[in-house]
């Protein structure tokens, strides 16, 4: 014989996995999405890089010395450049001239260039963008350009320098000395500069929030429909009555949500390293460096979470209380997930280390902030504040689990009630 | 000791007094019929038996055991059936059965016992295997009600048994319900509109209206005090007509 909190459990996982929203939700859904967004995030790559294959560029030459001439053979013997010459006879001409012909940018040499160049005096090539559909592609296209103007710009000094002084090597001159940088992590110096290495955590310190951050709203939603529908259909009356505490109706309906969560975790999970590999992984490889969570933090991370979802759980279970069917408990979840999704905004853009100590205070009050604080804190090591997080997380869950069965224990749980529906219905 | 005394019992939902001092007595082994317009307190009376709601004031016992302190023996040894219930749509009726059956059977093989007659009292045969979202409203009605009176109840509290279910459905219900009362000596309080089924199964009959019952008795007693031809006309007569 089973116990009667394990019956409630199996019970819920069968009801619940048999429900399609919570199969579709949890399973189906990030076997989709995440796939189709790592696809959709590299056919976008792919679609830019086409684009940049070849770039069409039109260019006024008001100077027609040497050195113009020169720049001009340059980019046309350069394969990612289509370069279109323009007889235009004034800059405004040409502007109009490369907008019929749809280039995206237009290179003015100037008048006196090249006389310029050859008597030492700096000179200015101006180039003018044609930004159509503020795409992402049409900086990358200024960036092309760019590149093969600066090159033109070193073989230049290049010859310049050869011409002024025969007996000096032109890149002794240009680049005296290069920079070698290099970053200390967790007593090691690694050959790496530290905003490769800053992104690459960030990468996983975002990453893991919006997992997280998924996966509490997604274990809210399935809790707060277990009740409702329980609500819903009449069968909580009946549960209330039958011989088992009413704790134990709680914690199986908290545990049953909890086994969902986890399910929900691993495949959301999996999905959501699947997309960071399509679109990431190449590069993360090629960095090996040992930067991250260690183990330690992986099992601090997943109390914080746990305890976390809880109180998660047990917040949605008795708010749900309050509705008479799922849309009512789906309304008052709003609140919820609001209160969910705004430290996640807040902690995403900003550093909690700067916040004012009102904000600070704030953020730390509100229970879903934790497992991305606590992310963030073992990333930088930092395990007193981990601590002092979980302290207060389990403190918080104790209460509100505390309150869920006093409010389990009373005839509220039959009797609350929050109306959504509109009184015209009837 | 009677199956359930109800003394004085007052029941207010903020300004609302849905009960205003209701006295009942079911003797054990007895089929109660609480009749009485909508809004009259019955399912309000029936909640508090359950143990779902507490008493504003009065005393409230089922076989001595009180509802508010003693809540937990209580549910030992009665089964409620809320009105319009429902069951666990996506399981099958026999998992129903079995997931309501193992909170009350001490063993294995009392679970099986139960199961098999709430299987026999249901009368769904092959149909127990089916998901219960495939079943008709009669048919998940006689599933909650075999899962009702499967557990062998001291105290069986059926609110609105055959409420909206048509002839043929509602008579089974009636039958099973008769039956097992009286196979068992399964004391039953129950609730209902229809003054035909309480004719038929109650031994006795309150008529409550406004948060008082107003009159108890036999159907004989009562057509007989009030010269009615059926207990209809005794409804109406007593209740005002409302």
């Amino acid at each position: 014989m089973r116990s009667p909190l394990a019956t409630i459990i199996i019970k819920e996982l069968k009801d619940l996995l048999r429900d399609p929203r919570v199969f579709l939700g949890i399973v189906v859904m990030p076997i989709i999405i995440f796939p189709i967004m790592g696809g959709a995030v590299s056919m976008a790559q792919t679609s830019t890089y086409e684009a940049l294959k070849t770039v069409k560029v039109a260019c006024l030459n008001l100077d027609h010395g040497q050195w113009s001439e020169e720049l001009i053979s340059f980019m046309d013997s350069n394969q990612q450049i289509d370069l279109i010459v323009l007889d235009a006879q004034s800059v405004q001409d040409a502007v109009a001239e490369t907008a019929k012909l749809g280039a995206p940018m237009l290179i003015v040499i100037p008048k006196g260039f090249s006389e310029n160049l050859s008597s030492y005096t700096p000179a200015v090539i101006s180039t003018i963008y044609f930004v159509k559909k503020y795409s992402f592609t049409e900086p990358a296209i200024g960036d092309v350009v760019n590149s093969v103007l600066h090159e033109f710009s070193e073989l230049v000094s290049s010859k310049l320098v050869e011409s002024a002084a025969p007996n000096v090597n032109p890149e002794a001159v240009l680049a005296p000395f290069s920079v070698q940088e290099e970053t200390w992590i967790k007593g090691n110096v690694v050959r790496i500069a530290p905003e490769q290495l800053i992104g690459v955590v960030l990468t996983q310190s975002i990453m893991l929030p919006v997992v997280i951050m998924v996966l509490i709203l997604v274990a809210a939603q399935v809790a707060a429909t277990s009740v409702a529908m329980e609500k819903e259909e009449k069968t909580l009356e009946t549960l209330l009555t039958i011989p088992v505490s009413r704790f134990t109706i709680l914690a199986g309906k908290l545990l049953g949500s909890v086994a969902i969560a986890g399910l929900g975790a691993v495949v959301y999970t999996a999905g959501f390293m699947m997309y960071m590999n399509a679109i990431m992984g190449p590069f993360l490889q090629a960095l090996n460096v040992p930067v991250g969570i260690t183990p330690l933090g992986y099992a601090i991370m997943g109390v914080s979470i746990f305890l976390t979802l809880l109180a998660a759980l047990a917040i949605a279970i008795t708010v749900s209380v309050f509705a008479e069917d799922v849309r009512g408990a789906q309304s008052l979840l709003g609140f919820i997930i609001i209160l969910v999704i705004i430290p996640f905004i807040v902690l995403m853009t900003g550093d909690y280390e700067y916040f004012p100590l009102g904000l600070k205070i704030a953020l730390f009050a509100i229970p879903f902030s934790h497992p991305i604080l606590v992310v963030k804190a073992l990333l930088a090591e930092d395990y007193l504040f981990t601590a002092y997080s979980i302290a207060y997380i389990a403190a918080f869950t104790v209460v509100v689990l505390y309150v869920a069965a006093k409010f389990f224990a009373t005839e509220k749980i039959v009797t609350a009630k929050l109306t959504f529906k509109r009184k015209a219905r009837r | 000791m009677y199956a359930v005394y109800i003394e004085d019992l007052r029941k207010r939902f903020g300004d609302f007094e849905a009960l205003k001092g209701v006295n009942l007595r079911v003797a054990p082994g007895e089929v109660y019929g609480l009749i009485g317009p909508n809004g009259a307190g019955k399912t309000t009376t029936l909640r508090i038996v359950a143990t779902l709601l507490i008493p504003t004031s009065g005393k409230v016992e089922v076989f001595g055991y009180d509802v508010v302190s003693q809540a937990s023996e209580v549910r030992r040894i009665i089964s409620y059936l809320p009105e319009e219930a429902g069951a666990y749509r996506r399981l099958t009726g026999l998992e129903y059965l079995r997931f309501m059956a193992s909170f009350y059977a001490k063993d294995g093989e009392e679970l099986e016992r139960m199961v098999e007659e709430g299987a026999r009292i249901s009368g769904l045969g092959g149909k127990l295997k089916e998901k219960i979202s495939n079943y008709s409203k009669g048919m998940k009605q006689r599933l909650l009600v075999a899962r009702a009176l499967m557990c062998h109840p001291r105290l069986a509290i059926l609110d609105e048994p055959t409420g909206g279910l048509d002839v043929v459905h509602a008579h089974h219900i009636r039958r099973i319900i008769k039956e097992y009362a009286s196979a068992h000596g399964t004391t039953v309080l129950l609730s209902s509109h229809n003054m035909l089924e309480v004719e038929y199964l109650c031994d006795r009959v309150g008529i409550i209206d406004n948060g008082v019952v107003l009159v108890e008795g036999t159907s004989e007693e009562l057509k007989e005090r009030y010269d009615a031809e059926n207990l209809e006309e005794v409804f109406v007569k007593v209740a005002g007509g409302a």
